[in-house]
């Protein structure tokens, strides 16, 4: 244990147990993983990802690359978590990753003697050919051996949800920047949102020994804190990951609720998916240190100078009993004076740079550090961990340093990810050492280290200004007040990309094994683009996305090319900027609430009578309703459909799209939409009609009635119902603006219901007994609208079935009523309820096109409605509809087939082929669209789209279908099976 | 042959089983059976429109999507020219009484068994409703009176806000019904907000 007596934010009054790679630990409340691994002196935490070398923790942020586990176990296993991220709880099981059999002793580090092959682009080299490897050998191969932890299997137990929230000022991250935004903009009344990735607030002052106002800095984040909390104009997302910039000023986050305990309360969701709207977002994301170039950088016991600070001031947990640091920045400095004021050994400081920071220098070395100016690590020593150093001094002289932990410090890349997400590119700067981002988005203000100025006081002010510049932008305005006075930061950096002589591997990307020499090959093979640079080498498309390594690897090839950092420049980062759960992007729509469903309002009767229900788009509708008697679902669908035939049955047909038509031009208007003409239509009559799409193809069918001279009633079929709303509006408000005409959605308003059936009419008058529906008064297509117990009603006499037939509307909420009672007054008279396959059967049986016909690739003729199109008007879709190919009289159009055998069955989607003849597309006639056993005719019968059609009824030809072994001999028919002269429908 | 015919909520099964009351910071709930609703579309001359409903109905027209009420009948702008009357106690035969009075100046479409309507109130309301629709629902945004299109967990919605309690209305298709009480359930879940029946909702019963 390594674990300081007292200081830090950890309660040591709440030990924690967890096992890492099935050993025992223990560490405090306000732990991570990754700290309280290091209090337990755990060096190796990983492997990596093509070499299997082993790896420790090099950050205390969610920048690692390094210590990535599979957290937790089972259902709710996560691979690749940043152990640095995860806030450790009782109970904790972490695994880590990339190795076997086991941390310690990995087979797959052999890797590392065959590197020579592993270079750069080594995917594209090696695994060339033979091509038909690729799929079954080098992928597999690839993916054991450069796996990334498993993802479980199992369904996910946890829920996600999701929210929105609006702001006048969105702040992203804590740190002082962040804070004195927040304090400012909410002081000014503007509506604020401070949105922190860490569970407490105060981003690098949790780990900084810095004062404000005179007092511990701490004092001064808990004080803000305490203010912006009672501001009720001010809400604080702490565990909450801003992870894209989006259009109009939106922005995604992803707040961690319960992955900070072992597993989320009962119907607490494990994580929640914000949407924020912003006016104006200051984003203080702070700074990622920058990593070290030199052999044998990627040792464990090598950390970033600000992790060990980190773990020494925060967690109390000091990495090594012999430090040193290796810096070219001051921060490297202020990193030693807060380790050894923690109690930590800091043997030596090595700065790169001509001369040290004198006043820093002469206060180290009374303490007995070594200070080492002008010089450089080039390599670091040791098997499994550091245990020493090669130092080469200014003088060339090389020498060796016993350490147990190496804290570099290479400079500070501002974290500008989220800036970049709108494409606004970072560009170099010269005072920094770094990139920046000059011209973030509109409504964007970067602050403190993100917009690339490092010291505290520059942090706090930054903040200020922002925050009252971002308010008063949203129309808040506030007295001025001053920034508060701090502790002197000094931020001096000297960039350094380089190191001659090292004799091991110099890795630039830790996670993925991009080492310096990769970059040069790269460059020598012409791989000039810094983006073709990273998908050659894979540099930064780590799970990490190259947030340590990017910087370094560009510094390389601008090195090799000759050019500077400004010119070769950088990439853009794209959400999300950390990984995001699927899970949480799909909130509650899982399972069968994936989307939304639809339910018609005679569901719960239907329901009730043991209905089979089927996915039509959103709807559910009734498919069957089997008798407890019947096994198949033929039997049920066979019986229903003879029961409409020789009695009645009732059919919920209110998921038809019906739409209302109005105004003085309503009738032009269909007119225009329809290929037959509906402004000649008497009121109280219904119309059978078509639509073409612009191109001359079938758009859709329907009856359309017109209740009054200034009101149509038009119905779509249930699958193009929306489509056909829209092609609605859309005729009426950009083809005709000049004619009067209203048009709204009134499907959700009627419940309708077909009643077909010879008693379909003695049926109606028990129901409606003051209504004359007879023959005389009510022929077919005739229609009425009338109060029916104080509320309205419709009847239509339509016919799907071609039986004497009607349907019947009323106010969805009466439909449950409506269906009990026609139910129930019909039960003398045999009334069955039938479901949408005996519907699909009775048009079958008369021939009636529907989804499978109407194909999208079926002309009026095809379907054998040609003689619908008008003459004497205009139409969408008239003048391509006469295209040569659409009135090519060899084109496939509707006909009826039967087996020959009549005890055979035919299959929908079997082609048509002639009788001799090879079973070869050039020898196709056309395809078996609808099939139904036919209880009037007691067979299979089939509707088909057959090339020349009408022209070979009573030619036998061949249902071929090869899915199922089929080939069966057919007669091709009349499309109408059923009462071809229509005198039932008329009875 | 039956003598009456009840009307049917589109959240009736769910309501039923909710306790009239709970704790303060609950959501209370219920559906609107006794509006009528119909989709008012203006044939182009919208001030005479806007003439003929004040002189029928005390209501300025809405320009924007606001909801406007003389306390009886309201007015939802929905969209350019479409306006969502929802009237109170009118019977199943408004639309068509609508319909005459503004005969040549606006088509009117029954919508009254169209729309679920939902009414909630409680301390919680916003936050409820913020969850499911990406619209601003602070007081300074969104008050009484205001209006808005959109949907929430994929289910199209019309919300309007009665009152400062806050209650607000929520009209949605009601074939929805089901689902959008699946994302009420849930998201009150996750949020802690437990739900109670408010005053209406009880069925109308007829013997």
């Amino acid at each position: 244990m390594s674990r300081s007596q007292s200081g830090g934010l950890i309660n040591r009054d709440k030990p924690l147990n967890f096992v890492f790679d099935g050993k025992k630990l223990r560490g405090y409340e306000g732990d991570t993983l990754a700290s309280a691994l290091v209090a337990n002196g755990i060096r190796v935490v990983g492997r990596s990802f093509k070499y299997h070398r082993p790896r420790g923790i090099l950050t205390a942020g969610s920048e690692e690359p390094n210590a990535l586990v599979t957290l937790r176990s089972g259902a709710r296993s996560e691979p690749n978590t940043r152990a640095t991220s995860v806030q450790l709880f009782e109970g904790l099981v972490a695994e880590s990753q990339n190795r076997w059999p086991s941390l310690s002793f990995d087979l797959m580090s052999l890797n590392n003697l065959f590197s020579p092959m592993l270079t750069a682009g080594f995917y594209y080299k090696t695994f060339m050919w033979p091509a038909s490897f690729w799929e079954k050998v080098y992928e597999p191969l690839i993916r054991r051996a450069a796996g990334l932890g498993k993802a479980s299997t199992e369904p996910d137990p946890d829920i996600y949800d999701k929210a929105h929230a609006f702001c006048d000022v969105l702040v992203v991250g804590s740190g002082p920047a962040g804070l004195s935004a927040a304090l400012a903009a909410s002081q000014a009344n503007a509506r604020v949102m401070l949105v922190e990735d860490d569970w407490l607030l105060g981003g690098r002052l949790l780990s900084e020994k810095q004062e404000i106002d005179g007092a511990p800095a701490s004092d001064w984040v808990r004080k803000t804190e305490g203010v912006l909390t009672a501001m009720p104009n001010v809400s604080i997302l702490a565990r909450t990951t801003v992870f894209g910039a989006y259009d109009g000023g939106s922005f995604g986050a992803v707040e961690r609720i319960s992955d900070h305990l072992a597993e989320s309360k009962p119907g607490v969701p494990r994580q929640r998916l914000w949407k924020i709207r912003a006016k104006r977002v200051v984003l203080a994301t702070g700074a990622i240190e920058r990593p070290l170039l030199f052999g044998g950088n990627d040792l464990p016991g090598v950390m970033m100078a600000s992790a060990a600070r980190a773990y020494a001031t925060r967690f109390a947990a000091l990495p090594g009993k012999e430090i040193v640091i290796y810096t070219t920045t001051d921060s490297g400095w202020a990193a030693a004076k807060d380790l050894a004021d923690c109690g930590a050994n800091v043997a030596a400081i090595i700065d790169a740079r001509a001369s040290a920071p004198r006043e820093a220098a002469h206060r180290v070395a009374t303490k007995g550090t070594r200070v080492f100016e002008n010089a450089v690590v080039v390599d670091a020593l040791g098997g499994r961990h550091l245990r020493g150093l090669k130092v080469r001094s200014a003088d060339g002289k090389m020498q060796n340093l016993a350490a147990d932990v190496l804290a570099m410090s290479g400079g500070w890349n501002p974290a500008v990810g989220i800036g970049c997400n709108l494409g606004s590119r970072p560009v170099w700067s010269d005072s920094i050492h770094a990139f920046v981002l000059a011209s973030p988005p509109t409504g964007m203000t970067l602050v403190g280290s993100a917009a690339g100025h490092f010291s505290l006081a520059e942090a706090l002010e930054d903040g200020r200004s922002a925050g009252m510049a971002a308010a008063a932008d949203s129309g808040f305005s506030a007295p001025p007040v001053g920034a508060p006075s701090c502790s002197e930061d000094a931020t001096g950096s000297m960039p350094l990309w380089h190191v001659e002589g090292a004799k091991q591997k110099v890795f630039v990307d830790f996670q993925h094994d991009v080492t310096d020499s990769d970059i040069g090959l790269a460059a020598q093979e012409g791989f000039r683009s810094v983006e073709h640079l990273k998908r050659y080498t894979t540099l930064g498309m780590a799970t990490d996305q190259g947030r340590l390594s990017q910087v370094n690897g560009q510094a390389l090839l601008a090195r090799h090319l000759g050019k500077t950092l400004a010119e070769t420049g950088t990439i853009l980062s794209r959400p999300p900027y950390l990984p995001v759960a699927i899970g949480v992007l799909a909130g509650h729509h899982r399972d069968e609430h994936f989307r939304p469903e639809r339910r018609t309002a005679s569901h719960d009767w239907a329901a009730e009578n043991g209905a089979v229900f089927v996915d039509t788009g959103l709807w559910k509708r009734a498919q069957w309703f089997p008798k407890p008697s019947e096994t198949d679902w033929l039997d049920s669908v066979t019986r229903e459909a003879a029961a409409v035939r020789t009695s009645v049955g009732v059919c919920d047909v209110s998921t038809l799209g019906k739409i209302d038509i109005h105004g003085p031009d309503a009738g032009i208007f269909l007119d225009r939409l329809y290929i037959n003409t509906f402004s000649t239509l008497a009121v109280g009559k219904a119309r059978y009609g078509v639509m073409l799409r612009e191109d001359g193809f079938v758009l859709d069918d329907g009856t359309t009635t017109r209740l009054a001279d200034d009101h149509y009633f038009m119905t779509t079929t249930t699958a193009n119902a929306v489509k056909i709303m829209q092609h609605v509006d859309y005729c009426r408000q950009v083809l005709w603006p000049e004619l009067n005409v209203q048009a709204v959605s009134v499907t959700e308003q009627w419940a309708q219901f077909a009643v077909a059936g010879p008693n379909s009419r003695a049926l109606l008058q028990k129901a409606f007994p003051n209504l004359d529906i007879s023959n005389e008064a009510f022929p077919y297509m005739s229609a009425t609208s009338f109060v029916w117990m104080g509320v309205p009603a419709r009847i239509f006499r339509l016919s799907f079935s071609g039986e004497l037939a009607y349907e019947v509307a009323v106010p969805a909420r009466y439909g449950d009523a409506l269906i009990r009672i026609l139910m129930g007054e019909g039960h003398d008279l045999g009334v069955i309820a039938y479901g949408t396959e005996a519907l699909g059967v009775l048009r079958i049986e008369k021939g009636h096109p529907a989804g499978n016909e109407l194909s999208g690739q079926t002309t009026a003729t095809d379907l054998g409605l040609g003689r619908m199109m008008s003459q004497k008007k205009d139409y969408v879709g008239r003048v391509l509809a006469f295209r040569p190919a659409l009135t090519d009289p060899q084109r496939p159009s509707l006909v009826g087939l039967r087996p020959v055998d009549r005890s055979k069955r035919l299959r929908a989607g079997a082609h048509v082929l002639p009788l001799p003849g090879e079973n070869r597309a050039d020898n196709d006639l056309g395809y078996v669209t609808s099939v139904a056993f036919s209880p009037a005719m007691n067979s299979w019968i089939g509707l088909g789209l057959v090339s020349g059609g009408p022209g070979r009824i009573g030619e036998r030809l061949r249902s071929y279908d090869p899915v199922r072994n089929g080939d069966t001999e057919i007669e091709i028919c009349s499309p109408v099976f059923v009462d071809p002269e229509g005198v039932r429908v008329r009875g | 042959m039956a003598e009456t015919i009840i009307p049917r909520g589109a959240f009736e099964q769910y309501l039923r089983d909710l306790k009239p009351s709970g704790n303060a910071n609950d959501l209370r709930i219920e559906e609107r059976l006794d509006l009528a609703m119909a989709t008012v579309m203006s044939r182009g001359d919208d001030r005479a429109l806007a003439a003929k409903v004040h002189g029928e109905f005390g209501l300025p027209l809405p320009s924007t999507p606001r909801r406007v009420s003389n306390g009886v009948n309201a007015l939802v702008g929905i969209g350019p020219g479409v306006w969502l009357a929802v009237f109170q106690e009118a019977g199943p035969l408004m639309a068509s009484e609508l319909a005459s009075s503004l005969a040549g100046l606006a088509s009117v479409a029954d919508q009254t068994s169209a729309y679920a309507l939902l009414r909630i109130s409680g301390a919680s309301a916003r936050e409820v409703l913020s969850r499911g629709a990406f619209i601003d629902f602070d007081p300074s945004v969104f008050g009484p009176g205001s209006a808005a299109v959109t949907t929430i967990s994929h289910i199209g919605v019309t919300i309007w806000q009665i009152d400062e309690t806050p209650t607000f209305e929520i009209a949605l298709f009601r074939s929805f019904a089901d689902s959008f009480w699946h994302w009420m359930m849930t998201t009150c879940k996750a949020l802690g907000v437990g739900l109670v029946r408010g005053g209406r909702s009880a069925p109308v019963q007829d013997d």
